[in-house]
């Protein structure tokens, strides 16, 4: 198994029937891989496409990559009625998260000021022409929902079995080094040492959603990274953490936000259906696995 | 009509064998040339000079900034969309080479899954 830094996170490739070089090099192509998009979408980097996008004040031309990118987001915005949405980089930024997260970075004193509303509605796509047009208050931010979406890329490179894992964000190609399933620790939010629950996955993806981390002191208040699209500013939910597993990472990563957003009851409905499955943990800390899943003491 | 076109005499061209290989080897000699000097052509430097780059950078670099060359020289460029032209000045643009790192044989082959 090798690792890496790359968007802001560690990145773990493991391609157990691989001979140690081969497998270096299958995580060297990753590793630019993941760089390359970092590069071209974050919205931290000046220079990036995404930077770029959200600069403009007049229609500009993108690459065919983001306008794929950006038309996947839309088909997320509509099957989750609006609560994925990539376009709350303007809240973003109005809560505090205004550059690339690091422990006591983002704190201030100032308290969260609120953005002015926008919508992927806002956002004009015209992908004949790969023109878009943006209101100068509406940002995009792509966050998980990139990294997600590199995995799935990623795992497309390796052999099967394989495991590409980005901070949690993760898929497993086929059923482990022993056949009997790749093996997942659901983290405790409330202690990062501890590992509440163990499943054993084949051929699925996982992603985490939860406030714990990628939070900061704004006055007197503390904000964080999960933005409810309904109001703009940092979600309140009954939920500590969701757990989501899907065919992709990119769409366990939209589940994983999208269930937080909708809270324990109806976050367990949207992920108890055929392919999905989730791990819930109220903020009372009682755990729920919903979906067809093996849970494990390995 | 037709009995005219029939009746038209056809020069025939007789050869001895000798003469028949000699005109196949002449011919392929002909095709082998033409083809040497259309690929040469395009790999042999031309005589004419190439003043442009030679003017304005130095004889060893087979590199030079746009910004160095005059600006009625300068090709105009069609760039892909999130490209710039950079200054000469300018340290280039290159990804940090990745880190990569072994993990340690005893790490076990799972996952911890978090918000990252």
């Amino acid at each position: 198994m090798w690792t890496f830094r790359a968007m802001n996170t560690d990145v773990a490739v493991a391609a157990p029937t691989l001979d140690d070089p081969a497998e270096q090099r299958l995580a060297l192509r990753i590793a630019a891989m993941f760089a390359e998009t970092e590069r071209r979408f974050s919205r931290f980097l000046h220079d990036s496409e995404l930077g770029q996008l959200n600069r403009a004040t007049e229609p500009i031309t993108v690459s065919p990559e983001m306008m794929e990118l950006l038309c996947d987001a839309r088909r997320h915005v509509a099957e989750t009625e609006g609560l994925f949405d990539p376009t709350i980089g303007a809240a973003l930024r109005a809560a505090g998260y205004d550059r690339t997260f690091s422990a006591g970075a983002l704190d201030r004193d100032a308290s969260v000021t609120a953005a002015v509303g926008a919508g992927f509605a806002d956002l004009v796509l015209d992908e004949p022409a790969r023109r878009v047009s943006r209101p100068p208050h509406l940002h995009v931010d792509l966050g998980g929902f990139l990294k997600g979406r590199t995995v799935d890329r990623a795992a497309t490179l390796a052999p099967s079995p394989a495991m590409i894992d980005a901070g949690g964000d993760a898929v497993l190609r086929g059923a482990g080094t022993d056949e009997t399933g790749w093996l997942v620790d659901i983290e405790d939010p409330g202690d990062p040492r501890r590992v509440l629950v163990t499943l054993r996955l084949r051929d699925r993806a996982v992603a985490t959603s939860a406030p714990n981390r990628r939070r900061w002191r704004t006055g007197d208040a503390t904000s964080h990274h999960l933005i409810d699209p309904r109001t703009g500013t940092p979600a309140s939910s009954d939920l500590a953490q969701v757990t989501a597993i899907a065919p992709t990472a990119e769409r366990a990563d939209v589940l994983a936000k999208v269930a937080f957003l909708l809270g324990a009851a109806d976050g367990a409905r949207l992920l108890d259906a055929p392919d999905l499955g989730g791990v819930l943990v109220a903020r009372d800390g009682s755990v729920r696995v919903v979906g067809d899943l093996e849970v494990t003491d390995a | 009509m037709t009995d005219l076109q029939a009746s038209r005499a056809v020069p025939r061209i007789t050869l001895t064998p000798l003469e028949g290989r000699l005109y196949i080897i002449a011919v392929l000699a002909g095709v082998y040339l033409f083809a040497w000097r259309a690929i040469a052509g395009t790999t042999t430097p031309s005589a004419a000079p190439r003043p442009s780059v030679a003017e304005v950078a130095p004889a060893h670099s087979l590199a030079v900034w746009l910004d160095d060359l005059p600006v009625a020289k300068r090709p105009a460029l069609l760039l892909p969309t999130g490209w710039r032209l950079a200054s000469g000045g300018e340290p280039a643009i290159t990804l940090p080479a990745p880190r990569m790192v072994r993990a340690p044989a005893s790490r076990p082959l799972r996952v911890r899954t978090r918000s990252s």
